[in-house]
């Protein structure tokens, strides 16, 4: 292929995933349209228009020089920290949910043993066990990692169950059957087997992850989103609050293209296998 | 097609319906405002408890009904909308809401720190083994409080500054009242700023350092906000605050003091004898005008205000001291 | 693929394939029945937690014994104003359930029908749920006021993506050979819509609601720990402004109970009214 053409099929990539942008992104754009004119309106001091929060955006989070990526100061002290218990809290619960889901999904005992209690800890909100978590933390990063581990841990440790539970039986006894080492069955048929439901519980805990974040913040933080967003909330001023708020939605449109991406690489792969080993009965 | 283009707009017009209900609403009070009150409350306020059970309330012609709500901008939020005609804020809130713009106006006062010769019911709390014996070990600590930006963080920050630590050194960390206690005897923190009375039974484990209130002279610790409207509409709003002023009386009353902590015992489900041992905070209805300006002042040199506001229209004239 | 599916109940005639392919010991030997083990699960914990505060690994002012705390969750089965609370709770629960379902089932399968709306409306979705619904509390209360209504509508918001993504991917899944098969046969589009799309959603929409029922909850319990005028959450910061933690954790305790009972009641309904979900997903689709 020869340079220029190289150049202009990149062109029309761009210009095609910029369609695709606009496709998926101009309800929102329409939404906010509403928003300001509704607000407009109501002239509610508790609901600013979108405008005012768009400046107070900038304000707070892009006033920073070209080389921190116009990043501001508030941003490095308050949102990088909760990025990094995001990830920590996240990172732990997909590690501790996917190897003891699938512990409790192939040995049956133990699955029998501990489903009443995942159901329990399911059904108790995450920060009634906050002086639980200080007392254990103490007023450190840990303790909101600790929480957003623990919220996120339930629908990963239940998916990645089922998803080993709900393994396609004809797959089990063809297995079965060629007497596979236990490393080739782990490898070759449960985990590709389950990775559906896992993504799907990593998925849901994305959002929860999110939102626990800033949960967590609001009590034994001295910095993060969620701290910034109630002492905005103390001092009454909204245009920040949302502004802060529109942040917490932007990054989870960011997180979820992100994870779409993930998933589509990972599980092409699985596809791929998959129906050979469905159908090749 | 025709039915796809339908379906859409149906779509559309679904989506804008669920995101457009976030509209305005009506600031005005409730119609029956002459009798039937709401207040919101904490929990239980001893003049709450007192004017309702010995018939203050009623003898104002005040039929007052108390509904729970968390205090600053949901309390704001509440006496906005009608859901509440008097809304519980501490008077930094009441001056910060009435800065940023809401239509509100403070119509009584209720809890005001205990001054001398009063013993303090606040106190900044140690360990009774800490190292720490004046503000200035204060710089570079972890202080727990309930509230970020809340009364007890201003004060307390007030209180550092004018024993010259500087308030930016030390870090305000939010904790609810009955962790702050448990996290200064393990360490967690380096000390918390409460009230005496809700130190559980650790009183032998800490001592405190200071009354930081008492360095900001008089500090409104809780007063009733309602909508301008409402104000505006009848006389409920008086009536409620010589309702107020009356309960005041009775209750500084020293004959009436039992009587009171046997009826807070009820309410709080804390023993009377415990309640009667710890220090409380003072009541008073009368908004004095001059604390409420330092107050104010006091948030512009914590930088949590660009100036100060003008107090005169926001504190009504039938409040005042 | 649904995207939100938590889990579906076990059925104990699923073989659990060991990881070498043998069947393991223990079932050879007759098999313990699994009540019995989830009963030793939950002595285990109540032994842990014992153990826990018993070591001073945590002080029993922060976290009560077991003993105690079961002995006052048994008191608070007999108040009769914690139950009402109870009640309260669980109908603001009802309430949320039912206007987020009434709104969001129908919604999430007209925006996963029409393709043109589907990647649209994810990205609200996306944006949407990330917020936690408490940042809209003082929105709430200027809106509905401080009673049931706000922790309704608070409850809403947050359950309303689940069920209406869930509702959305369940249409989107629908098999499009038998959406084709459907077609070829001459089917209009009610009939499309009934035989076709709808079944094969509403696993996909059962799945919505149970995660959604635990969900709406704890939002109905946070909103009352946060503020409001009657429920469970309403007696348990009364309990805990008291500094009675025992109180609080049987309030908590009795609350997860009732969230579990949810759940395996919103199992048992789900398995009648779509028993199709069932195989259709330990098919491993």
């Amino acid at each position: 292929m020869s340079d220029h053409g190289a150049k202009r099929s990149s062109l029309a990539a761009s210009a095609q995933a910029m369609g695709r942008g606009v496709q998926s992104l101009w309800l929102l754009a329409a939404l906010l349209v509403v928003w300001e004119i509704a607000a407009r309106l109501a002239g509610s001091l508790f609901v600013p228009p979108v405008s005012q929060i768009f400046v107070a955006f900038v304000d707070t989070w892009l006033s920073g020089s070209p080389s921190s990526l116009f990043l501001s100061d508030q941003f490095r002290v308050d949102v990088l920290p909760s990025l990094a218990r995001l990830g920590l809290g996240y990172g732990a619960a997909a590690a501790i949910g996917i190897s003891a889901g699938i512990l409790i999904g192939v040995w049956r005992p133990a699955g029998a043993f501990f489903n009443p209690l995942i159901r329990l800890g399911m059904s108790v909100p995450v920060t009634a066990l906050l002086p639980i978590a200080i007392v254990l933390f103490g007023i450190t990063s840990g303790m909101n990692v600790f929480l957003i581990a623990l919220g996120c841990l339930w629908p990963i440790l239940i998916n990645t169950y089922d998803g080993v539970r709900g393994l396609d039986r004809t797959v089990v006894t063809a297995a079965r059957s060629m007497r596979l080492t236990r490393r080739r069955y782990f490898l070759q048929v449960l985990l590709p087997g389950a990775s559906p439901a896992i993504f799907v519980g990593m998925r849901i805990s994305i959002g929860i992850a999110l939102v626990l974040m800033v949960i967590s913040e609001l009590y034994a933080a001295t910095a993060g989103l969620g701290f910034y967003i109630v002492s905005q909330q103390r001092l009454f001023r909204f245009p920040e609050l949302w502004a802060a708020i529109v942040l917490l939605a932007l990054l989870g449109i960011l997180f979820n293209a992100i994870f779409a991406v993930v998933e589509r690489v990972l599980l092409r792969w699985h596809r791929n296998v998959r129906p050979e080993g469905a159908e090749g009965h | 097609m025709i039915s796809r283009r339908i379906g859409a707009a149906a779509a559309v017009t679904a989506l804008l319906f669920a995101s457009a209900c976030g509209g305005g609403y009506d600031a005005a009070g409730s119609a029956n405002a002459t009798t039937k009150v709401s207040v919101t409350t904490f929990g239980c306020e001893i003049w709450n408890t007192w004017a309702i059970s010995k018939g203050v309330y009623v003898k104002h012609r005040l039929d007052v009904e108390l509904v729970r709500s968390g205090g600053g901008s949901a309390a704001v939020a509440a006496v906005l909308s009608g859901a509440a005609d008097f809304g519980y804020v501490n008077g930094y809130t009441a001056i910060n809401a009435y800065n940023t713009g809401f239509p509100i106006q403070m119509v009584s006062g209720a809890n005001v720190n205990a001054l001398p010769p009063a013993k303090p019911a606040q106190g900044v709390f140690v360990g009774k083994d800490s190292p720490i014996t004046s503000p200035a070990d204060l710089a570079g600590k972890k202080i727990a409080v309930n509230e970020i930006n809340g009364i007890n963080q201003i004060v307390t920050a007030s209180w550092l500054k004018a024993n010259g630590v500087e308030p930016e050194s030390v870090s305000f960390v939010a904790l609810p009242f009955a962790e702050q206690i448990p996290a200064v005897l393990s360490g967690r923190v380096d000390a918390a700023q409460l009230g005496y009375s809700l130190l559980g039974n650790n009183n032998d484990g800490v001592r405190s350092l200071a009354d930081p209130f008492a360095s900001s002279n008089k500090v409104y610790i809780a007063t009733y906000v309602a909508a301008k409207s409402f104000v505006a509409k009848g006389d409920a709003a008086k009536r409620f605050h010589e309702a107020m002023t009356e309960t005041a009386q009775q209750l500084n009353d020293p004959a009436n003091k039992d009587e009171s902590f046997r009826l807070l015992s009820e309410c709080q489900k804390v023993p009377a004898e415990t309640l009667a041992a710890q220090p409380q905070n003072a009541i008073e209805a009368a908004v004095d005008l001059a604390a409420l300006d330092r107050m104010a002042q006091q948030m512009v040199d914590l930088k949590m205000m660009q100036k100060k506001p003008d107090l005169e229209p926001f504190v009504t004239d039938f409040a005042r001291s | 693929m649904s995207d939100v599916r938590v889990s579906h109940p076990v059925k104990a005639d699923v073989p659990a394939p060991s990881p070498s392919g043998v069947p393991t010991a223990a079932r050879r030997r007759g098999p313990t029945p699994d009540w019995a083990y989830g009963l030793a699960g939950i002595a285990t914990m109540f032994v842990v937690w014992e153990l826990v505060v018993r070591t001073g690994a945590v002080s029993a002012d922060s976290l009560p014994y077991p003993a105690a705390t079961m002995r006052r969750a048994g008191e608070l089965l007999v108040d009769a104003t914690f139950l009402t609370e109870v009640a309260q709770t669980l109908w603001a629960w009802l309430l949320a359930m039912l206007a987020a379902s009434a709104v969001g089932i129908p919604l999430g399968l007209t925006l996963g029908y029409f393709s043109a709306f589907y990647r649209p409306s994810s990205s609200v979705v996306h944006a949407g749920r990330s917020i936690p619904s408490s940042a809209f509390l003082p929105i709430a209360i200027l809106l509905f006021g401080l009673g049931t209504q706000m922790k309704v509508s608070l409850a809403i918001y947050a359950i309303f993506w689940p069920i209406l993504l869930n509702a959305m991917y369940g249409v989107r899944d629908t098999e499009p050979l038998m959406l084709a098969t459907g077609r070829s046969m001459g089917w209009g589009r009610t009939r499309l819509l009934t035989r076709v799309v709808l079944p094969s959603a509403a696993p996909s929409i059962a799945t919505g609601l149970r995660v959604a029922s635990s969900t709406a909850l704890i939002v109905v319990l946070s909103a009352e720990l946060l503020g409001a005028t009657s429920g469970v959450g309403t007696v348990i910061t009364t309990y805990q402004q008291a500094q009675r933690p025992d109180f609080v954790y049987a309030g908590i305790l009795l609350v997860g109970l009732l969230g579990m009972a949810l759940y395996y009641g919103f199992n048992l309904v789900e398995r009648l009214v779509v028993p199709w979900g069932q195989a259709q997903r330990e098919s491993g689709r």
